[in-house]
């Protein structure tokens, strides 16, 4: 069985949102949803001052306090661990979204759908995209689940400029997950809230 | 290597392989396309210059096909007002109509004077389409454009090692200093695969020291972040140079000896010594007499000394710098860049012993000199008002541990798959090539050109200096009035200095023809508007300032273009046509595609030629004729690594300039047609063949009252302020605070009772800008930072929002603020801060 | 490196703590009014009082799912709600709220008959155990769901659940009181001692709630910065505190001893159930989110 997940190398990324676009167009998400950000900080006082980067995504949670939150099942966990959500059961209640710890539900409020970007309606691209989406459901990153299913790395994975996102199997023994944490020492986000998240970080 | 993804699948849709135009770099993409839309674009991952990687600007392109704010069919001004803020009330026209309402305008100007014509061209990847002013006639460049970052940089590259950028060697340097520049992190050369090549060297161990104002990706990402003053950034150089000649007494004698004119002998005048025949002479030390250059074993030659030559004190190139440098030291320099003595000392040391002097490496059987320690810079470091010498100062640094495009040290970039621009020059020396986007203008008097291009032999365009000829032609014996203006791919009220007075300008003009994609504070102002496709719509044969590969890159049409819009190139050539000079205009395309070189591509002048044929023609040139346009459209790009041979040592067995004689003798004689002009007051003091420490005016400007310092600068999300306009990007940058508001520092904050959110002003000698306060720890006290992509006036999606801070109002666009040299133009003001609410 | 103190983050690209910002006031309306409807039913069927009965009825089954089906994005699907009992409180709640409507409906016809039918009494009396569970259930479980959340630490406290129950109690007991009052002048005293008592208690409850979470999570702490200092200081100590408990309490004493002028009655209960309803909204509102940071950016302060 998979455990797919992701390790994010803090000390290679650039915080450029590469990342954040790539899951933009990917999936054509509507106006100011993000499934794929990158929390930007500014740390100790001048000249001692940092600005650090720490891109975010659904953790894909073991123990996903998303899908124990939703009442009517929308929210679903694959075999491979994906959590995922059931646009057609998805009442639009909001619990998935009070629970998760990480901001990483999306909820498309009415009227989203009518307009994208433009000022003139939907182009080409979001009325092909928008098909995607239903007004007043909740929405969220799949780990990029259509890709996976064809074989093929997440977008924020492929496209980050740096490598600092690293897809993979946290079961595959011969996987560069687990190696990657054993070598450098991994954390995820939040432990206190003991959701197992499968998104790693290793330190700058 | 066929591309495998051309072909369609099951779904039918198909991915095609093309360049991507957000920027001016050209990373390899390929585009899924479905039922005529584009869905996705990726980074080509065949294509070795960004290894399938993009930038966030590159995954946005599709909001930019689809975006509502494109003008999508010919347009023609109604509102004979014209201003800031003025609706144009543009009516929809045919393209006959268009072209022949600029045909006729454009002609008329023509016939009384080409040069009337002012243009504002700046569309880097079709470089090759710059020269359609000059076939009209016109030398006038009205953009600020390559000269507000390049306008030092580039002379001192192409007369360096014939490059025209440059970057350290990702792969093997050790230890990066990085003084004003995204190089890697943020912006600069083909940040995608950039950042992945930093990436790796910073996990092997590379160290990274930035030198910038304000804590940028590349300072905060560095293992050492250095705060300077603006400007100043060559005393810290300079000041490190005197810990390496006079304290460490560690340089690369050998290189400095052997690979570039150092040793040679300059008189008292300043004058390299020359027997007669006209050849430099060097110093025997063995025999203790002048010899010329290349009649004397290296092992005899002296590097330093000053000695007496027919009574005459005559010293080497090296000794001149050195004795220069005697009283540049870190405290002196460290004062005035506010970095502490010790610091400089210490990254000095730090640094000379990094670059391994004496070490060699083996690649791929040759042995080359290895000077894993290098210093990378760009805009923000140079482009000032003694740009020259900033860039001098650099590059001789450099030269100190000999790592000039050696492995592991400082490499030059090739402006195109043409490589360096290497060719023997007088004594032994490489040929200087400050130009490499037009031939070097000869001096004219009165001028030809608005921005006086004529009296930069070896410098820039200096657009900014527009502002101050237009507005007082006599004083440059400026003898005509411009009256029509053409823009394309460029937004020069926004990229010059001096806003007020660029919009006075341009009210002056009788006629305004603009070829972009949308609306921009320029094209408000335009009579007519000529839409062009964007780069998912068009043809193009793309290769531009590569810093590891070479080859070039297809981009080709994924979708049908939307709306009735043409090409650029079909626009400007069918302009020629109507104004009966497309003979010339394909004469020209011959020369800068390198026709004439191979007749059997010549263009014929009498016929007229679509996008897809010079491409083809322009491929197969390059690449044979089994290479044309269906080959790439088939495999996308021929880019390859550039080879070690292509890389490393460009210049050969020539020597590269130390001594930068050519430097002051082009300053001798601006001096005598000058003179012999009678144009009086021209300033000529940067023409000197050594950097050293001097104020600019910027830094002057401090005792007039102006306390702090603003700058600009550039980060991942966005292309100048053009991408700001696209709601994706925007979207993203606005929870920035880095393009937040005016940026200042916390302690400077709370001294002027200043917070987040107030309201505050920023007046210059220059002007004054408006915006709400971001305070943030990463920036030196001193110093106001405004992002370049913070506002825009012209903005059609209300999802855009506005920050209302443009800064180049701040700046001024006279030669007082200009390098005398060059033509480089000062990007940072000094201020006064007032709160205003 | 000094410390900074966490802000509150404007968007989700920002550090800071996080708002809650998916319930708004129409779920708040619901829980109140849940809250409120399950307990004057509750009360309201241990005293036999059917005026109670039927408003607490009414409150429930129209007004709480009203809101509900009012918030939710797709209340066509609203029945979905109820597939997963086994992990959802929200599902159990719904469940909760479905039998309550059939056995609350049951409870309140008439002699037990319907359309002229004679209810079994079996059935009489089951419908009454069943509602008298699902009243009791609605009134807290909403405790329940916001407990559930790992992610809002102030919410997520065992504590919660006792407090909602306890506010739906001091609601309902002050609705019966109300009602009685208006409509019988017949009040068991009983009925305002409990108030009183409840007054008190949730008072104690409340404050002993606020010493736990300022001890709890940086986040739980945050909160009650908030609730004491901050923004919504003015609603926590204004409506929830001097308001619905001190006022009240005051006013109803007064109302006991000096004079007992319907106004005043109305007034007390308006002034309860101000509180009552401002608790739950200030809880909804104020609850954060932690700040999702490494744990190299520690040097920071959680305030
Ligand atoms: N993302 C992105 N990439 C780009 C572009 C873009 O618009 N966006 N534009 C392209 C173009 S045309 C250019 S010219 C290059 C420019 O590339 P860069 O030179 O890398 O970009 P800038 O941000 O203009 O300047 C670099 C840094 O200089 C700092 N700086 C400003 N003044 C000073 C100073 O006086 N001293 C020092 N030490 N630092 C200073 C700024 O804070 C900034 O961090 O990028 C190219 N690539
Ligand atoms: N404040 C501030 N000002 C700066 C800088 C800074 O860092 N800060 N950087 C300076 C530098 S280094 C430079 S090089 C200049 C650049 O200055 P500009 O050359 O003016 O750069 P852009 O803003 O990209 O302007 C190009 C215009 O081209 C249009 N355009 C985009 N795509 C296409 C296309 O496919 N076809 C056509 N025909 N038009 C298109 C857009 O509308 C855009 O407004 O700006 C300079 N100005
Ligand atoms: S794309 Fe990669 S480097 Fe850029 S912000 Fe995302 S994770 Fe960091
Ligand atoms: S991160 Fe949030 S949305 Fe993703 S699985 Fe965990 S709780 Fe659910
Ligand atoms: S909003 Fe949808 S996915 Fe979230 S808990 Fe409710 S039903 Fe489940
Ligand atoms: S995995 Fe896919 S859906 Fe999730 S953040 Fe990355 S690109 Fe977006
Ligand atoms: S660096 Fe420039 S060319 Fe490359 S993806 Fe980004 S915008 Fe496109
Ligand atoms: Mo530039």
């Amino acid at each position: 069985m998979a455990r797919l997940g992701m390790v994010i190398d803090l000390r290679r990324c650039i915080g450029c949102n590469a990342c954040t676009l790539a899951c933009k167009q990917e999936n054509g998400t509507p106006e100011d949803i993000h499934y794929a950000r990158v929390i930007t900080r500014e740390v100790g006082t001048y000249p001692a001052t940092k600005r650090t980067f720490l891109p975010v995504l659904c953790n894909h949670c073991e123990d996903a306090p998303c899908a124990q939150a939703c009442p009517s099942g929308a929210t679903w966990i694959r075999e491979d661990g994906i959590v995922m959500v059931d646009r057609n059961k998805c009442i639009g209640c909001r619990a998935c979204a009070v629970a998760c710890p990480y901001m990483n539900r999306h909820f498309i409020e009415r009227g989203l759908l009518e307009n994208g970007y433009s000022t003139d309606g939907l182009s080409p691209y979001e009325a092909v995209k928008f098909t995607e989406f239903e007004e007043g459901t909740m929405t969220k990153c799949t780990l990029c689940a259509h890709r996976v299913d064809a074989g093929l790395q997440p977008a924020c994975v492929i496209t980050c400029p740096t490598d600092a996102r690293i897809f993979g199997d946290w079961d595959d023994p011969q996987g560069k997950l687990q190696k990657l944490v054993d070598e450098r020492g991994g954390w995820s986000l939040l432990p206190e809230c003991k959701t197992k998240p499968k998104v790693y970080y290793l330190d700058e | 290597m066929a591309f495998a993804h051309a072909v369609p699948d099951a779904s039918g849709s198909r991915w095609i392989p093309s360049t991507c135009g957000m920027c001016l770099h050209g990373c390899g993409i390929k585009v899924l396309v479905r039922d005529g839309v584009a869905l996705k674009i990726e980074g080509d991952e065949t294509n070795p210059d960004n290894l399938g990687k993009l930038c966030p600007k590159g995954n946005a392109a599709i909001s930019r096909l689809y975006d509502s704010s494109r003008v999508l069919t010919p347009l023609k001004r109604t509102n004979p007002q014209k201003g800031p803020g003025v609706d144009p009330k543009w009516v929809p026209i045919s393209w006959d109509e268009a072209y022949e309402m600029a045909a006729r305008e454009l002609g008329r100007v023509r016939q009384d004077d080409p040069r009337k014509l002012l243009c504002a061209l700046g569309d880097f990847q079709r470089i090759l389409l710059w020269g359609w002013p000059a076939v009209f006639g016109s030398p006038n460049f009205f953009t600020s454009l390559g000269n507000y970052c390049g306008g030092s940089y580039h002379p001192v590259n192409g007369s360096v090692d014939g490059s025209f950028a440059a970057i350290n060697d990702y792969e093997r340097c050790n230890y990066w200093i990085q003084i004003g520049s995204g190089d890697g992190f943020s912006s600069h050369l083909h940040l995608s695969g950039s950042a992945k090549r930093m990436a790796d060297a910073r996990m092997r161990g590379m160290r990274v020291v930035t030198l910038d104002p304000r804590c940028s990706v590349a300072a905060a990402k560095a293992d050492e972040w250095i705060p300077t003053l603006p400007g100043t950034d060559r005393a810290f150089v300079l000041g490190m140079a005197h810990v390496l000649l006079h304290e460490l007494k560690q340089y690369d004698r050998e290189f400095l000896r052997d690979k570039t004119n150092a040793p040679y002998l300059v008189k008292s005048d300043g004058n390299l010594l020359r027997n007669a025949a006209g050849k430099a002479m060097v110093w025997d030390s063995k025999q203790n007499l002048a010899k010329p250059w290349d009649e004397i074993s290296p092992e005899s030659m002296a590097l330093e000394g000053t000695f007496t030559f027919d009574g005459n004190c005559v010293r080497t190139g090296f000794q001149v710098w050195k004795d220069i440098l005697a009283d540049h030291t870190p405290e002196r320099m460290g004062e005035i860049c506010t970095v502490p003595a010790d610091t400089i000392r210490r990254i000095a040391r730090e640094f000379v012993e990094a670059a391994q002097i004496g070490s060699t490496i083996q690649i791929e059987g040759k042995t080359y000199p290895f000077r894993p320690a290098a210093l990378n810079y760009y805009r923000g470091s140079q482009s000032h008002a003694n740009g020259l010498f900033d860039n001098l100062a650099y590059k001789m640094f450099n030269m100190l541990v000999g790592n000039i495009d050696v492995p592991g040290g400082h490499l030059g970039v090739p402006l195109d798959h043409r490589g360096f621009f290497v060719s023997p020059g007088e004594d032994g020396v490489l040929k200087p090539e400050p130009h490499q986007l037009h031939p070097a203008p000869a001096f004219k008097y009165p001028p030809d050109s608005t921005h006086l291009m004529e009296w930069f032999p070896i410098g820039f365009d200096a657009g900014q200096l527009n502002t101050e000829t237009l507005l007082d032609p006599q004083r440059f014996g400026l003898n005509y009035q411009p009256e029509a203006m053409l823009i394309y791919h460029s937004n020069p009220l926004w990229n010059l200095p001096e806003t007020d007075k660029v919009e006075q300008i341009m009210r002056r003009m009788k006629f305004i023809v603009a070829i972009d994609i949308q609306h921009t504070e320029s094209t408000q102002w335009a009579d007519v508007f000529l839409p062009d496709r964007t780069f998912l719509e068009s043809t193009l044969l793309n290769c531009l300032e590569p810093p590891v590969v070479t080859g070039h890159s297809l981009r080709q049409p994924v979708v049908e273009p939307l709306g009735d819009t043409r090409d650029a190139y079909d626009i400007l050539t069918e302009l020629a046509e109507r104004l009966g000079f497309r003979d010339d205009w394909n004469d020209l395309l011959n020369v800068v595609c390198g026709f004439t070189a191979k007749p059997q591509y010549l263009l014929d002048p009498d016929r007229r030629y679509s996008d897809e044929e010079l491409w083809d023609r322009y491929a197969r040139s390059i690449y044979g004729d089994d290479h044309g346009l269906d080959w790439f459209k088939q495999h996308g790009h021929a880019v390859r690594y550039r080879t070690p041979e292509e890389t490393f040592l460009p210049y050969g067995d020539l020597r590269i300039p130390f001594y930068f004689e050519f430097i002051k003798r082009t300053g001798d004689q601006m001096r005598k047609n000058l003179e012999q002009a009678g144009v009086p007051n021209w300033p000529l003091d940067n023409y000197q063949p050594l950097p050293f420490w001097k104020n600019s005016q910027v830094i002057d400007d401090g005792a007039r009252g102006y306390e702090f310092y603003a700058i600009t600068f550039k980060e991942s999300l966005h292309t100048f302020a053009d991408t700001l306009v696209m709601p994706w990007l925007s979207e993203v940058s606005e929870k920035d605070a880095i393009h937040g508001g005016i940026l200042m520092n916390s302690a400077t904050a709370g001294q002027l009772n200043i917070r987040t959110g107030d309201r505050i002003r920023l007046s210059s000698p220059a002007g004054t800008i408006e915006g709400a306060a971001q305070v943030i720890e990463g920036i030196h006290p001193q110093v106001f930072g405004v992002s370049n992509a913070i506002t825009r006036s012209v903005v059609t999606n209300p999802r855009v929002k506005q920050k209302g801070s443009h800064f180049n109002r701040l700046l001024t666009g006279s030669m007082q603020y200009t390098d005398s040299a060059t033509g480089g133009l000062e990007s940072t003001a000094r201020v006064r801060v007032e709160k205003l609410s | 490196m000094t410390t900074q103190s966490i802000a509150i983050a404007k968007h989700r690209f920002g550090f800071g703590y996080y708002r809650q910002v998916y319930w708004n006031w129409l779920i708040g309306s619901a829980f109140f009014l849940g809250g409120i409807g399950g307990a004057t039913f509750l009360l309201s069927l241990i005293t036999a009082f059917r005026p109670g009965m039927i408003l607490g009825y009414l409150v429930v089954v129209v007004g709480k799912n009203t809101a509900h089906l009012t918030f939710l994005g797709r209340p066509e699907r609203f029945w979905r709600a109820a597939m997963r009992p086994d992990r959802s409180w929200i599902a159990r709640g719904i469940w909760a709220t479905g039998l309550f409507a059939v056995s609350g409906f049951v409870c309140l016809l008439p002699q037990g008959r319907l359309a002229g039918w004679a209810i079994p009494a079996v059935i009489l009396s089951a419908a009454h155990v069943v509602a008298m569970v699902s009243a009791f259930f609605i009134m807290f479980y909403d405790g329940f769901v916001m407990n559930s959340s790992p992610a809002i630490a102030f919410w997520h406290s065992k504590m919660l659940p006792l407090l909602i129950l306890m506010y739906a109690s001091l609601g309902g007991t002050t609705i019966s009181l109300t009602l009685r009052e208006l409509a019988s002048n017949d009040d068991p005293a009983v009925l305002s001692q409990a108030e009183h008592v409840l007054l008190v208690v949730n008072f104690l409850l409340l404050a002993g709630y606020l010493a736990r979470m300022s001890r709890w999570t940086p986040a739980a702490r945050e909160t009650v910065r908030l609730l004491l200092r901050g923004p919504y200081a003015r609603v926590f100590l204004g409506l929830v505190v001097a308001v619905g408990l001190l006022a009240t309490l005051l006013l109803s004493i007064v109302q006991q001893n000096v004079v007992g002028a319907p106004w005043l009655v109305i007034l007390i209960a308006l002034c309860e159930l101000t509180g009552d309803f401002a608790l739950v909204m200030v809880l909804l509102k104020s609850g954060l989110f932690s700040p999702q940071s490494p744990p190299s950016w520690e040097t920071t302060r959680r305030s």
